[in-house]
């Protein structure tokens, strides 16, 4: 009968894992909470996303539709972020025509991943402003004239046969950079899970959710 | 049946003194396709096309009409059923190579960068090559498949005697081949796989000319630790490239480590990548691996004022390390403490960490002159050259001389042609000079 006293918390943990979509307690720097950075004006970073189709003989690809829900993830993102008016600057992968311009974008999203190990081991040091990219992103010619850059990173996979067995998990992370001094601004992070139905709607609502509290330039619209 | 016996044992006794005759060579059957290795052709078109959109395709004319003509003895003269042959040069410091079971063949700029000469290459390509024709990626994906199938099932069994034990088992089994055993085109394969692989390679090579020693001499440079690494905590004592070094040195009929076979003439003709390598490594956190390419590009051609500034570069963000690994760190307990430590710190952190010590203090001190050194060698033969008075700011504003640093900034903004990096050493003079002795506050 001692283990019936957990049974309420564990119903609770349960039923919070359980959510379609699960967003964690936000990340954000000292620069974003004392308004220090004011996010008008983003850059978004092209998606990079790693998913996996799997069946009973094992992972049948992904590969195609990884690169599909990063794009998007890129535009729930972006289309969020407009909601709460923040102005969303051209992609740079648009915009790049060159070997180098193109070689830049690469070269950053690998400077954010070497400091991602980092974000995905400690994230909480984001809080303390402690985790930085170097003003070396302040060269990124796209990023002249954003307050941020907006790194979306992912990872998920599909277990078939998608229907009433299958699921789909998707892990989540968006994180906001000083365009200017390269500093992690803040992340959030979230995840979609058990369904693999509609994930464009849960990206937009899951990001929406972990948005809620940012100092940004509109409030979040009411329900 | 008296008879029959009889002609048995006349039959068998005739065929055991029969001299053994040698079966004839058969040819090796067609690799039939089915719709899982389909399914493996499929994601390899996705991959190329992910490398390429996402800028990790590096495109040199120059060096792409090299290798086509290295290779062009090398690719072979039948057609295979789904292989186009694709040579591309992926900017990533790992120094790797990997063909994907479609004939695109992958060689990293970090394995480029610490290349010795173009017999190397050709050894590596025709290794890869291999891999290719003799279908080594589906073979395995099949067996993997197969593997999988037959835990899958027994899971099952688990899932229903045991319950919830063997549901993640279930799970561990169906997600066991990743990227449908694509990872292992990448990271390598089985060992019997790369065997085959390598004794195809010093075939090719002796056929085209080439020193077959050089794959051996070119394993042994790959086996050198030049940054601390993640070594597991078992089986790192059976260390896979240096069996691979015995079984080669071995295959090509040498008893000695292979001596240097540095090529001056192979270092200009890669010199583009070598600077993308640095630069990689640099973004990447590999300091030292960056020290090695820089140095063995201003060795190559000392008068470049690009490839001294790169080495002033390298060295100034070595800051408080070595420029090797010293035998303490080479250990695997050193190694995965150092790997640990600098996975867990910031770069900024690491360096402060490190500067505390009495090595990491000298050591920054050596760094930090070979650097002025070098910023100003590089600029002394190129006055035009913007980066080394960026270096030397970002030099100077690390000691803590703030004026010498801003005069430095001053100088770069005047020279540098792109307007962001302008506006970064603009708002750097802003910052300093905010901060001078002096300064309205």
């Amino acid at each position: 009968m001692r283990s019936a006293r957990w049974l309420p918390a564990m119903a609770l943990a349960g039923a919070i894992f359980a959510l379609p979509v699960h967003a964690e307690w936000p990340y954000f720097g000292p620069s974003l909470k004392t308004g220090r950075v004011a996010l008008h004006k983003v850059v978004i970073l092209p998606a990079q996303f790693a998913y996996k189709v799997i069946g009973l003989k094992g992972v049948k690809g992904g590969t195609e539709e990884g690169e599909q829900i990063g794009v998007n993830l890129a535009s729930a993102v972006a289309a969020e972020l407009a909601r709460r008016g923040v102005e969303i600057l051209p992609s740079p992968r648009d915009a790049a025509k060159t070997d180098s311009e193109k070689y830049a974008i690469a070269d950053l999203e690998t400077r954010y991943d070497t400091v991602g190990l980092l974000i995905r081991k400690k994230p909480g040091l984001i809080r303390e402003g402690r985790l930085t990219l170097d003003d070396r992103v302040a060269g990124f010619a796209p990023g002249t004239g954003a307050d941020a850059l907006v790194f979306l990173r992912g990872h998920g996979e599909a277990r078939q046969p998608i229907g009433a067995f299958g699921t789909a998990d998707l892990h989540i992370d968006v994180a906001f950079v000083g365009a200017k001094t390269g500093e992690v601004l803040g992340l959030v992070r979230f995840g979609i899970y058990l369904s693999h139905k509609e994930i464009e709607n849960r990206l937009a609502s899951g990001f929406r959710e972990a948005l809620h509290d940012l100092p940004l330039p509109l409030p979040p619209p009411k329900h | 049946m008296r008879l029959l016996r009889a002609a048995a044992i006349i039959a068998l006794a005739t065929a055991a003194f029969l001299p053994a005759q040698k079966k004839p060579p058969q040819n090796k059957p067609p690799f039939v396709f089915n719709k899982s290795d389909l399914k493996v052709l499929e994601e390899c078109a996705a991959l190329d096309r992910r490398f390429e959109t996402r800028a990790l395709v590096f495109h040199d004319a120059a060096i792409e009409e090299h290798f086509a003509e290295l290779t062009s003895r090398l690719w072979p003269a039948q057609p295979l059923e789904h292989v186009a042959w694709n040579l591309h040069i992926l900017r990533n410091p790992t120094a790797s190579a990997f063909a994907l079971p479609n004939g695109s063949i992958y060689l990293d700029t970090g394995l480029l960068a610490r290349a010795e000469n173009d017999d190397q290459v050709f050894g590596t390509l025709a290794h890869e090559i291999a891999h290719v024709t003799e279908r080594h990626a589906y073979l395995y994906a099949r067996s993997l498949r197969k593997s999988v199938v037959g835990t899958t099932v027994f899971a099952a069994g688990s899932y229903y005697f045991t319950g919830i034990y063997g549901f993640f088992l279930l799970n561990w089994a169906a997600g066991r081949p990743d990227e449908v055993g694509l990872m292992d085109a990448v990271l390598g394969y089985r060992r019997d796989y790369e065997e085959q692989a390598d004794q195809s390679a010093v075939e090719q090579m002796k056929k085209a000319g080439r020193d077959p020693v050089q794959l051996a001499r070119f394993s042994l440079i790959l086996d050198e630790k030049i940054e601390p690494q993640p070594i597991p905590f078992l089986r790192h004592d059976q260390p896979v490239l240096r069996d691979r070094v015995n079984y080669l040195k071995r295959l090509v009929g040498v008893q000695q480590d292979p001596g240097p076979g540095e090529d001056g003439g192979y270092v200009a003709r890669v010199k583009s990548v070598i600077l993308q390598d640095i630069q990689l490594d640099l973004n990447t956190r590999q300091f030292r691996s960056a020290v090695a390419g820089a140095q063995r590009l201003q060795s190559a051609s000392p008068n470049d004022a690009l490839a001294i500034y790169w080495l002033g570069e390298s060295y100034r963000s070595l800051g408080p390390r070595d420029v090797r690994l010293t035998g303490r760190e080479l250990k695997p307990d050193a190694q995965r403490t150092e790997y640990r430590e600098e996975a867990g710190h910031s770069e900024q952190e690491e360096a402060s960490r490190l500067a505390a010590t009495p090595e990491g203090k000298a050591a920054l001190v050596t760094n930090q002159r070979m650097a002025e050194d070098l910023f100003r060698q590089a600029s002394g033969v190129d006055p035009s050259l913007a980066e080394p008075y960026f270096g030397l700011g970002a030099l100077y504003e690390q000691q803590g001389k703030r004026e010498a640093a801003v005069e430095a900034y001053r100088k770069y903004i005047e020279l540098c042609p792109q307007p962001a990096d302008r506006e970064r050493a603009k708002r750097r003079v802003d910052e300093l000079t905010r901060s001078l002795p002096g300064a309205a506050r």
